[in-house]
Parts: C-alpha cells; sequence; structure tokens
C-alpha cells in the first residue's frame, strides 16, 4: 500500500475501494451489458457473477469453472444445500442441473403455500360475508311477538296456509258459537248448530283478515267449498298483509290475515294467537293452547276481550 | 540527487501500449504499486532514471487508472469524518472498457488489495 509519505493517507486509502473492487462493483451492476466473461479469471469475476440470476450466468458461462453452479446452488437454495453438505443427499453430479432441479421443487412450494394462502383468505372472506350486512329482499322476520315467545316462524307455505284455512274453516263450521270466536285450537268438534255461525263478530275495526258475520249454512261439512259469494267479501280484509306484527298488548291475537280470498273459502276470522301475521305464524296449533288455555274451555272469558286491536290502537 | 527524484510534486510520465503520453505529479503516481515501485530509484528500475512507466495497457485504459488514481490521492488526505464519494468515480467508468479496466486494476498489484492471495493470477500473465 503506498505511502509512507502521509499517515493520514493510510488510514483513508483502506476506506477507498481499489480499482479493482469498484469495476466489480460496477460489473455488477450492469450484467446485462455483459456478455461474456472471456478469459478473466474466475476469482475476478466471481464477486460479479455472485450478482447475476441463473439466467445470465447462463449466458455468460462459457469458460467458467465448475464451481460457478455450485455456489449458485448455494447461494441461492441456501437451506438445502446446507443438508447436501451434510452429506444426507447425495452429491448431484452436474450442479447446474441440480440447480434447475431445486428450482424447480422452489416453485412447486411456492405455489402450494401460495394457493394454501389463497384458499385461507377466500374462506375467511366468505366468514366476514355472511356476518356483514347484507341487502336481502326477505323480509325480516316480525319482530317480538306480542306474546314474548319471540319465536320466529318460517313463512308459511301454500301448503300450510291452505290446510290452516281449511282447518279454520272446518271449525267455525261446526262450531260456531255466538259469542265473540274465540281461540280454537285445531280440534273441532261438530256442532250441531251449523246454521248459527252467525255469530261471529264483527270486527269492524280490524285490518286483517277478518269476521264477517257469516250467516250462511254450510250444508255441507266440506270446508272451503263454500260459495264464495256471500262471504262478506267487503269486510274481508284485503289489506296487505304486513308482515310485522302489530304491536298489541300481547294476549291479543290478531286475526290471520287473508285468506279468504285466495281460495274463495269462508274467512273465518280466526283469532289467533300471538303469530299474527302470516308469514309469521307458526304452526297454529301448539302455542294457542298454551297461552289461551283458557279459550278452549270457557268461551265466556273472552267475552269482554276485545277482539282486535282497538281500531285507534291500530298500527296501520 | 535522490531527493529532487523522490519530490512527490514531480511530474512523471506514463505511456500507453499504443504511443499515449500522459504526465502526471509522482503523488498521483504512486497510488499504483507497480508504477511506485518501478519509478523508486531505491529499487533500481531503469524507469527510475527516466521517469517514465511504459504501461502494457491501451490509451484509453491507462486513462482510466490515472482518473482513478487522482481521486484516490485526493481524498487519501480528507479528514476521517468526511465521506468520500465513491460514486463520482464510479460512474465515470464507462461499461465498454469495465471489464478490461477490471483485469489490468488487478495487475497493477497495489490496486488490488487481496492481490496476495490470488498468487497465481500474478503468475498467469493473462496479462496481454
Amino acid at each position: 500500500m503506498p505511502t509512507e509519505h502521509d499517515s493520514l493517507g493510510c488510514n483513508n486509502n483502506r476506506r477507498i475501494q481499489s480499482l479493482v473492487q469498484l469495476c466489480q462493483r460496477v460489473a455488477g451492476n450492469h450484467i446485462e451489458s455483459i456478455s461474456s466473461v472471456g478469459e478473466l479469471p474466475f476469482t475476478l469475476v466471481q464477486p460479479i457473477l455472485e450478482r447475476c440470476s441463473a439466467e445470465q450466468l447462463l449466458r455468460i458461462e462459457d469458460a467458467s469453472p465448475v464451481y460457478l453452479w455450485r455456489s449458485l446452488c448455494r447461494r441461492t437454495y441456501s437451506t438445502i444445500m446446507e443438508r447436501l453438505e451434510d452429506g444426507t443427499d447425495a452429491v448431484p453430479d452436474s450442479w447446474r442441473t441440480h440447480f434447475y432441479i431445486l428450482r424447480e421443487a422452489e416453485a412447486r412450494r411456492l405455489e402450494e403455500v401460495g394457493s394454501r394462502i389463497r384458499s385461507q383468505r377466500l374462506e375467511a372472506d366468505e366468514r366476514k360475508k355472511k356476518r356483514e350486512v347484507k341487502f336481502t329482499e326477505r323480509l325480516p322476520p316480525p319482530k317480538r311477538q306480542r306474546t314474548g315467545w319471540n319465536m320466529p316462524t318460517q313463512p308459511r307455505t301454500l301448503f300450510q296456509k291452505t290446510r290452516s284455512e281449511a282447518s279454520k274453516l272446518q271449525k267455525n263450521m261446526y262450531n260456531t258459537r255466538m259469542i265473540p270466536p274465540m281461540l280454537k285450537g285445531k280440534d273441532y268438534r261438530p256442532t250441531s248448530s251449523i246454521a248459527s255461525a252467525p255469530l261471529l263478530a264483527q270486527t269492524s275495526y280490524s285490518n286483517r283478515v277478518t269476521v264477517k258475520t257469516i250467516t250462511r249454512r254450510p250444508s255441507s261439512a266440506t270446508a272451503g267449498s263454500s260459495e264464495p259469494d256471500t262471504l262478506p267479501s267487503k269486510t274481508l280484509n284485503h289489506s296487505p298483509l304486513k308482515p310485522t306484527t302489530s304491536p298489541s298488548s300481547t294476549w291479543k291475537t290478531e286475526t290471520r290475515s287473508l285468506f279468504s280470498s285466495s281460495n274463495g273459502a269462508l274467512t273465518i276470522p280466526r283469532k289467533d294467537t300471538p303469530k299474527n301475521t302470516q308469514i309469521s305464524s307458526s304452526e297454529i296449533v301448539p302455542s294457542p293452547s298454551k297461552s289461551f288455555p283458557v279459550a278452549k274451555k270457557d268461551p265466556m272469558a273472552s267475552l269482554f276481550v276485545p277482539k282486535h286491536r282497538a281500531y285507534s290502537q291500530r298500527a296501520g | 540527487n535522490s531527493s529532487v527524484e523522490a519530490d512527490p510534486e514531480d511530474w512523471v510520465r506514463i505511456i500507453s501500449n499504443d504511443g499515449y503520453t500522459f504526465l502526471l505529479r509522482r503523488k498521483v503516481a504512486k497510488m499504483s504499486g507497480t508504477i511506485r515501485a518501478s519509478l523508486d530509484e531505491t529499487g533500481g528500475f531503469a524507469e527510475a532514471e527516466t521517469k517514465t512507466y511504459r504501461s502494457q495497457e491501451r490509451g484509453i485504459v491507462v486513462q482510466k487508472m490515472i482518473e482513478y488514481m487522482s481521486f484516490k490521492a485526493h481524498y487519501s488526505t480528507v479528514g476521517p469524518q468526511e465521506e468520500i464519494p465513491v460514486n463520482d468515480i464510479a460512474e465515470r467508468l464507462p461499461l465498454e472498457i469495465l471489464l478490461e479496466l477490471l483485469l489490468a486494476a488487478e495487475y497493477q498489484d497495489s490496486m488490488h488489495v487481496s492481490l496476495i492471495l490470488y498468487p497465481v493470477v500474478l503468475m498467469n500473465g493473462f496479462k496481454v
């Protein structure tokens, strides 16, 4: 190293990169421009080639000694190569082909990991979507049932509707009493006074389907076959069924909506139990009995109970 | 006699293999160990008399080497805190001669710090 003459220079000389190093560095930055290393000694060009990727190396490979590929392998796939050096795996004959093997293995592994991550992410996304607010056309289940049972029910299928209507008809047909219609269970007891159907109280203040005094004398027991004409369709409730339950006193049962028009059958106002809307209503059967055990047995009990919510109370 | 010739401010000459002559101060020339040794009269080389060093490189390569040596000579004397702008010289190395320069630089032994580890290189004679 030059210079006994200036001590300062001594220190700085170590800091200044040698021309060789400078050249190596610049060449490393411009590997693309190097077409061949010609006869340059490997030791000289090694630092340059170390910065090459495999493709670039291929181009330059002409006079390179064997160690070139081996060290590239080591550099790129160091962990795998460590195993090699430990002697656990067989030493590959050709480092060059080995390099390609390693590269493919690596690519495959990356692919696997990538797809695993992708699927995990998709799953997470889906889970998140389920929980987020969605736009939907379906009506939400009615708010808490007035009775407080809070049991959301499935929308009633047509079949269910028909069946319940029919059963209602039957019941009413055979079971009409003069008093305000009350909550009846499914059972129907044929009464003699079929004819006295009349009394279904007029419910003038309901918006739902309801009662009409039907003065008919259905001769046939078949429900549902009634003449639609007599049906006081006017009183019928035509208002669109509102799915939401109207709030009202808990004990009040709303009439079931609508059916009547659909099958042209008699619709009897039915005091349903808490479930009111048809959409929300569940099976009539079990519930009514629970909350209104009275109804079945004691018709008089409901005498003073307004069947429907007062008109003014209606939610509309 | 020797004191005169040892003057670092002296001008010395480097001639390239294609006939170009470069004049530079001795202190710059001494940045290269090879040149320094050959110009050093105590070494007994003929060049010492003539203060001329005949390089085996072509002109354009010699020019870049001298440029480097100037850079090095200048920054040898700066304080230890000061940063040496390596990029200044690095960007002045054209790619076209880069590999040739690399080779030449190595030949100029003290331009390559670790030359000592590669005796093979020295003996190789790939130096044109």
